[in-house]
């Protein structure tokens, strides 16, 4: 009798523990990304993907949930390797909490192909992650495209 | 046991116990004035053996009375092996049943003499305990064949034999074997007290032995161990616990029982000790894939898919892409799926169960994935876990894992990692819960003690396993 009450007072809680976690979304929707790229605009941020999409907004959260809504899909920011930034270095602590602390960053100077570019940066290494960038390392490789080669300047 | 027949001891009252039984034997024996009676079930008894050991001694016996002609019978002028008196109408109904042949002596007594047929099954190999260097003797449906076979592996007078009847119609003869100085003389009396309380119709397929002996039985997982093999029957026996015969099963039982002793392999002592605890290591971790792996496939693809390796995680998409289901629907389909192939094997005979198996495991397997209906990860997850399940030693064990896989599995659908987690804490709590003869199912991991994950050198056990209490601990010098 004692294990029934001790069962029909544990369901409960493990129900609500739970039902605290997100909704499940199945795999087979996630549009995984591997680079991401913010760019600051005059009216303000654009981001886009190596998959194609892009997204824009006022602000951060905006471009991100235009990203989210445009993309057909679930796109899957989790799994960004690499992020691209283009006069928005303000934005990274905010960045930080949507990507994965191992994901690399660098500056981007000019207009970069991002289909192409993950490629050069799988071999020449960013090296500066985002956990490491909120520890305090500021020092941030610039990323430049010249006649469709890719090469980091200091 | 409540008396079955009540009655004088009489022709009549005899031959009304089988009611005209086409089998059942009634002769009558005339030796000048004094008639005595005959009787033997068909089939059960060698009638050679009775006629040249029983019927023809006992018409030379040469008596003045027909006491002292039951007296000569009784004791030794009937060269028979096995001469016991009968005092009523069940010892004779007993006999009867059991092999033996009964003569009445009218007003005097009866008189039951073995004459047990010859023909049982004869000794083959283990078919389920396979070994490359164990012994090949496998127990038989006949229990004293049984008994044999383990006196000639332990030829230790201390074997203890008791036998009892279960059943108030099957009347199986049931043996609890045991290590007199050796094992714990409370497992014995648990064991007695267990048979004793059974009070059934029928004691003769193995669930209801196990379901009856183990008491009331709330668990998929196994409270007795089942072994064909002797070497087995006898480790356990040494080690200090209580074996048990039902006739008509060809298997003995074993208990107490806990997870550790489910994890060994017959083939364990069949190998040098180090590929053995290799091996063994391996067998830890199948447990854990087959239980876990359709569930954490599930929860990572549905919830966490930030933990995929970003290349794995790619592979999974593209091959998820145009299938129509989710994949808490492949996994548990497939598992479904899997288990009915298996079952599907079993019921059949061994040539169709395996066609079917090719058919339904790699034929329709292949064409579900080239088909898209699934994709190969889920398939891939599916058939490790039902692999890893196979590696298992014990086919109750892997039963138990196959039915918490599923729930596990469900429980990863409905709440991904946290899901996975209540279950195996549910798992641990209950089976922390489970006994077997008043001994903890998780006692090898719960004694402080670091449990046999690793099959030790032989020479360094010294020690019986503390888990059983034996009364002489030490094994070897």
């Amino acid at each position: 009798m004692k294990r029934w009450i001790v069962l029909a007072l544990a369901l409960p809680m493990i129900a609500f523990l739970g039902g605290k976690g997100e909704a499940g979304r199945d795999v087979a929707r996630l549009q995984p990304m591997e680079v991401l790229a913010v760019t600051m605009e005059d009216d303000g941020v654009r981001i886009e993907t190596d998959t194609g999409d892009a997204g824009r907004g006022a602000n951060l959260e905006a471009a991100i949930d235009n990203l989210k809504s445009t993309t057909s899909g679930e796109i899957f920011l989790d799994t960004a390797e690499y992020l691209l930034i283009a006069g928005c270095e303000p934005l990274l602590p905010e960045l930080a909490a949507h990507l994965r602390p191992s994901c690399q960053v660098c500056l981007v100077e000019g207009e970069v192909e991002l289909e192409s570019v993950a490629q050069f940066l799988k071999i020449h290494q960013p090296e500066l992650t985002l956990a490491e960038y909120r520890g305090g390392i500021r020092t941030l490789k610039t990323l430049k495209e010249e006649k469709g080669r890719f090469r980091f300047v200091s | 046991m409540e008396r079955m027949y009540r009655g004088e001891l009489t022709d009549e009252n005899i031959r009304s116990i089988f009611g005209g039984a086409s089998d059942f034997v009634a002769r009558e024996l005339r030796f000048g004035l004094r008639t005595v009676y005959y009787y033997a079930i068909d089939g059960v008894i060698a009638a050679n053996t009775a006629s040249d050991y029983v019927i023809k001694p006992l018409t030379t016996l040469q008596a003045d009375s027909m006491q002292e002609l039951y007296e000569c019978a009784l004791h030794g002028n009937v060269y028979n092996s096995v001469a016991d008196a009968c005092g009523d109408l069940d010892t004779v109904a007993l006999k009867l049943v059991n092999g033996f042949c009964v003569v009445l002596f009218p007003e005097v007594g009866a008189v039951a003499y073995e004459v047990k047929t010859p023909e049982k099954r004869g000794l083959s190999a283990p078919e389920v305990e396979n070994t490359v260097k164990g012994p090949k003797d496998a127990f038989v449906e006949t229990n004293r064949s049984n008994t044999s076979l383990i006196r000639r592996h332990l030829r230790s007078p201390d074997l203890r034999i008791y036998e009892t009847q279960v059943g108030r119609r099957s009347l199986t003869n049931v043996s609890v074997i045991w290590l007199e100085g050796v094992t714990n003389p409370e497992l014995v009396e648990r064991m007695k007290a267990r048979i004793a309380s059974i009070d059934i119709d029928g004691f003769i397929s193995p669930s209801a032995v196990e379901e009856y002996v183990t008491g009331s039985r709330t668990t998929a997982f196994p409270l007795l161990q089942y072994t064909q093999r002797t070497d087995r029957f006898c480790q356990g026996i040494l080690e200090g616990r209580v074996g048990l015969f039902v006739d008509g099963l060809p298997m003995g039982y074993l208990a107490p029982v806990n997870l550790g002793v489910l994890l060994d392999s017959p083939e364990d002592r069949g190998r040098d000790f180090i590929s053995a605890s290799c091996i063994r290591l391996l067998r830890y971790g199948a447990l854990l894939l087959s239980l876990l792996l359709p569930a954490v496939y599930i929860a990572m693809a549905t919830f966490h898919q930030e933990m995929i390796p970003m290349p794995l995680l790619r592979a999974m998409i593209e091959s998820k892409q145009s299938v129509p289901f989710t994949t808490a629907m492949e996994v548990l389909g497939l598992l479904i799926a899997f288990e009915l192939l298996q079952e599907s094997g079993i019921q059949l005979p061994q040539a169709i169960g395996q066609s079917v198996s090719i058919i339904g495991g790699i034929v329709v397997g292949t064409a579900a994935v080239e088909a898209k209906l699934i994709s190969p990860a889920a398939l891939i997850a599916v058939s490790i876990a039902g692999v890893c399940g196979f590696v298992q030693p014990n086919r109750d064990l892997a039963e138990a894992i196959r039915v918490w896989r599923f729930g596990i599995a469900v429980l990863g659908a409905i709440g991904g990692l946290f899901g996975v987690t209540v279950g195996s804490v549910g798992l641990l709590i209950h089976l922390s819960g489970l006994e077997s003869l008043s001994v903890a199912y998780l006692a090898p991991f719960s004694e402080g003690a670091a449990p046999d994950l690793l099959r030790s050198r032989l020479k360094q056990r010294k020690y019986r396993c503390n888990s059983w209490n034996p009364l002489d601990r030490r094994n070897q010098k």
